[in-house]
Order: structure tokens, then C-alpha cells, then sequence
């Protein structure tokens, strides 16, 4: 009597190769998948270039952040004006009356706010920089986690990790209150940061520890 | 760009961490187009790339579900250091045996982290560091969850293993 092939017990890692080989694209899937890359691909070179790996492409937020930061500061003053005529976002109070009630408090790295870091696919501060202070709060009812880290010589810089999309239709916006500067950047569905940084944390510096913190930003 | 046997391979990628073609097949749809869309200049591993684009994917697609998030919460911190390197036996679970049905069942069994380290491991055969880029996590953390992984594994068909040797 033939065995049956399905029955034959083999070395797992074979069993399972032949398991997957048998999951395939169907040939319209291909040919779809095969259209939308031709497609593209002539805007693509494939040479190799030393990139960073952590930056997967979706981290792109950051390199249009780079351009808005650097090359279209006047657009963001105008921006700034547009957006928010003479008043300030209800999220920006809150957060620096957070700011400012726990100004007293060093309990570097929370284990919670590290886990929820985690949970959340948000790499930890890069190391060179120092954390202050890390807790949940609240801004405007919804939690949030407030990480706040020193500069390497001067200045201070808040995180507010926030669990919805912020009352902001724009990817980034930023302002100054309270002679702070603040930014607000989507992240992902249901996820943006609030930056608050003091005006001598140096600018480089708070992009720094977002790209250390959020290499794989989806927009 | 990517031939059918890459394409197919991420197909098979997407597939251990969803356990759906249909939902593999989308997850693979949108990872190529925020790949096109998003990659102006060249990438040097396109295809790690790819699989990282799919994982964060699939992370956001759970997410919106609101299921068990991927990434296990047993000793995290621990398991975070790159230092920590649990002693592993990589021939361990290369004398399992098990049938291709046993294979289904394996798959359902595991959580879609597992099955997606059992995959890179045992179909791709990428080493730990490749796995840790594409996982992004310490390459200590994939080498201890893959020896634990192997354990499981052992657990649930030595005692077949070792009784099919037998008869």
C-alpha cells in the first residue's frame, strides 16, 4: 500500500518547506503584483548604495520632516499662522502643564513606559541621550506617555506619545508656547508624538532621538 | 524588480505571520506599494527590506484589531540586551520529525510571532543576524525566543518523533 505523502513524517524543516512551497500566488495575483512593479520600477535604480537599514522606507515621514525642517521654515511659519490663528491647541496647554507639574520628577525609564515603548514598535532613546523622566498622563482625557529627555549639554526635550491622531489633519506641525518649541508628527494610524523641546535643546539634536525612536514610521 | 519566486517568497513570508492567503496577499500588495512609492533611492537588502515593510504591516494590521500585540512581554528586558545570549543547540530540532499535516497543525498552534520565526529559521534558513534585521529586534532576543521556540517544538512532537524511531 502507498503511503500517502501528507503522512510521511520527515525532519521539520523539510515538513515545513513543504508545507510553504505549496502556498503560492495564483498567476493573476503574480501578474497583478508583476504590473504594479514594472510600473514602477523604472524610477528605481537597483545599484547598491550604503543605506541605513533601520530605514525601511515607511521612516520617509522623516525625510520629508528633514526637508520641512530645514528647507521650508518659512511655509511652516505660514503654516503656523493658518493653522492656528493667535490660538494654541488645547494638546499643547495640557502637555505643558504636565511638563511643568512634574518638573521635579527623576525616575528615569519607567519599566511600564519601556514595555509600552515596546508594545507600540517604538525603539527605545538612543543611549547617548539621558532620560529624565518617563510616565502616562493625560492630555485632553486620552492617556499618553511623556518621556522626557536631556540634551547632551543643554536643553530638554518632551515626547508626548499619544493614542489618537491628534486634533491636526497636517503630518507636522509645530509652533512655539510658552517659549518652548513644540511639533506635532503622525506616526501611524492612531499614534502621533508631541515633541516640546526648550529653545537651547538643539534642534539636531530632538531629530536625532525621533529617528533613534521611530525608524519604521508608516504613514 | 522582484521576480515570481521572490514575490512568491514574500507570498510565503506574509503567510507565517497571517496564517490567510488573502490577507497575505494584501499585506504583500501594500508593502510593495509603500515600497514604490516611499524608496527613492536604492536599497542595498531590498529584499529584507521588504519583509520589514510587511512585518510592521502586519503589526498595524493586529493592531487595528486590537489583538495580543506581537511582541511577548516575558522578560522583555532581559531578553532586550543584546548581551544575553541563551546556549543554543541548532540540531536540536533538526531530528523532529513531523508529517506535512502535523506542519498545518504546527502553524495554527504557534503565535504569529512564532510561526514567523520558525519560518525565516526552518523555510528561509536565515541565520540569527538576518532574522534580528528584519525583526529589528537584538539579535540576543531572536536567539533566545528561537530557543525556546525549539523547545516548544520538541515538546509537542519528540514523544512522536522518538516513537516512530522506534516502530
Amino acid at each position: 500500500m502507498i503511503q500517502d505523502d501528507n503522512q510521511i513524517k520527515k525532519p521539520i524543516k523539510q515538513a515545513l518547506k513543504e508545507f510553504y512551497s505549496n502556498k503560492s500566488l495564483t498567476s493573476e495575483q503574480l501578474d497583478r503584483l508583476q504590473q504594479l512593479t514594472s510600473q514602477n520600477s523604472c524610477e528605481l535604480e537597483r545599484k547598491p548604495e550604503k543605506v541605513d537599514f533601520h530605514d525601511t522606507g515607511e521612516s520617509s515621514i522623516f525625510s520629508r520632516s528633514k526637508y520641512f525642517w530645514l528647507s521650508s521654515m518659512a511655509a511652516s511659519v505660514m503654516m503656523f499662522f493658518i493653522l492656528f490663528d493667535n490660538s494654541h491647541p488645547g494638546l499643547i496647554t495640557s502637555a505643558y502643564q504636565d511638563i511643568a507639574k512634574d518638573s521635579e520628577l527623576h525616575n528615569g525609564l519607567d519599566i511600564a513606559v519601556s514595555n509600552w515603548l515596546a508594545v507600540n514598535n517604538i525603539s527605545p532613546v538612543p543611549k547617548e541621550f539621558d532620560i529624565e523622566m518617563s510616565k502616562f498622563c493625560q492630555l485632553e482625557k486620552q492617556i499618553a506617555t511623556h518621556i522626557r529627555v536631556a540634551g547632551k549639554s543643554q536643553g530638554t526635550a518632551h515626547f508626548f506619545f499619544h493614542q489618537k491622531d491628534a486634533d491636526l489633519q497636517a503630518e507636522i506641525v509645530q509652533g512655539v508656547e510658552n517659549e518652548m518649541n513644540w511639533k506635532i508628527i503622525y506616526i501611524r494610524e492612531n499614534i502621533s508624538v508631541l515633541v516640546m523641546y526648550t529653545q537651547d535643546m538643539r534642534e539636531e539634536a530632538v531629530q536625532k532621538i525621533l529617528l533613534g525612536m521611530l525608524p519604521n514610521v508608516i504613514v | 524588480m522582484f521576480d515570481k519566486d521572490e514575490l512568491n517568497k514574500f507570498y510565503r513570508y506574509a503567510i507565517s505571520l497571517t496564517q490567510d492567503g488573502d490577507l497575505a496577499y494584501d499585506l504583500l500588495q501594500s508593502a510593495l506599494e509603500r515600497y514604490l512609492k516611499k524608496v527613492s533611492k536604492a536599497v542595498e537588502n531590498p529584499n529584507a527590506y521588504l519583509k520589514t515593510i510587511i512585518r510592521n504591516l502586519f503589526i498595524d494590521h493586529e493592531r487595528r484589531k486590537k489583538v495580543v500585540p506581537m511582541i511577548s512581554m516575558d522578560n522583555e528586558e532581559i531578553l532586550n540586551s543584546d548581551n544575553y545570549v541563551e546556549p543554543t543547540d541548532d540540531r536540536s530540532m533538526d531530528d523532529v520529525l513531523i508529517t506535512r499535516q502535523e506542519a498545518l497543525q504546527l502553524t495554527k498552534l504557534l503565535t504569529p510571532e512564532e510561526n514567523e520565526l520558525l519560518y525565516l529559521w526552518a523555510v528561509e534558513e536565515y541565520s540569527t543576524a538576518e532574522i534580528s534585521v528584519i525583526s529589528q529586534q537584538p539579535k540576543g532576543t531572536i536567539l533566545s525566543k528561537l530557543h525556546r521556540l525549539k523547545k516548544r517544538v520538541r515538546e509537542q512532537f519528540a514523544a512522536d518523533t522518538q516513537a516512530a524511531k522506534k516502530g
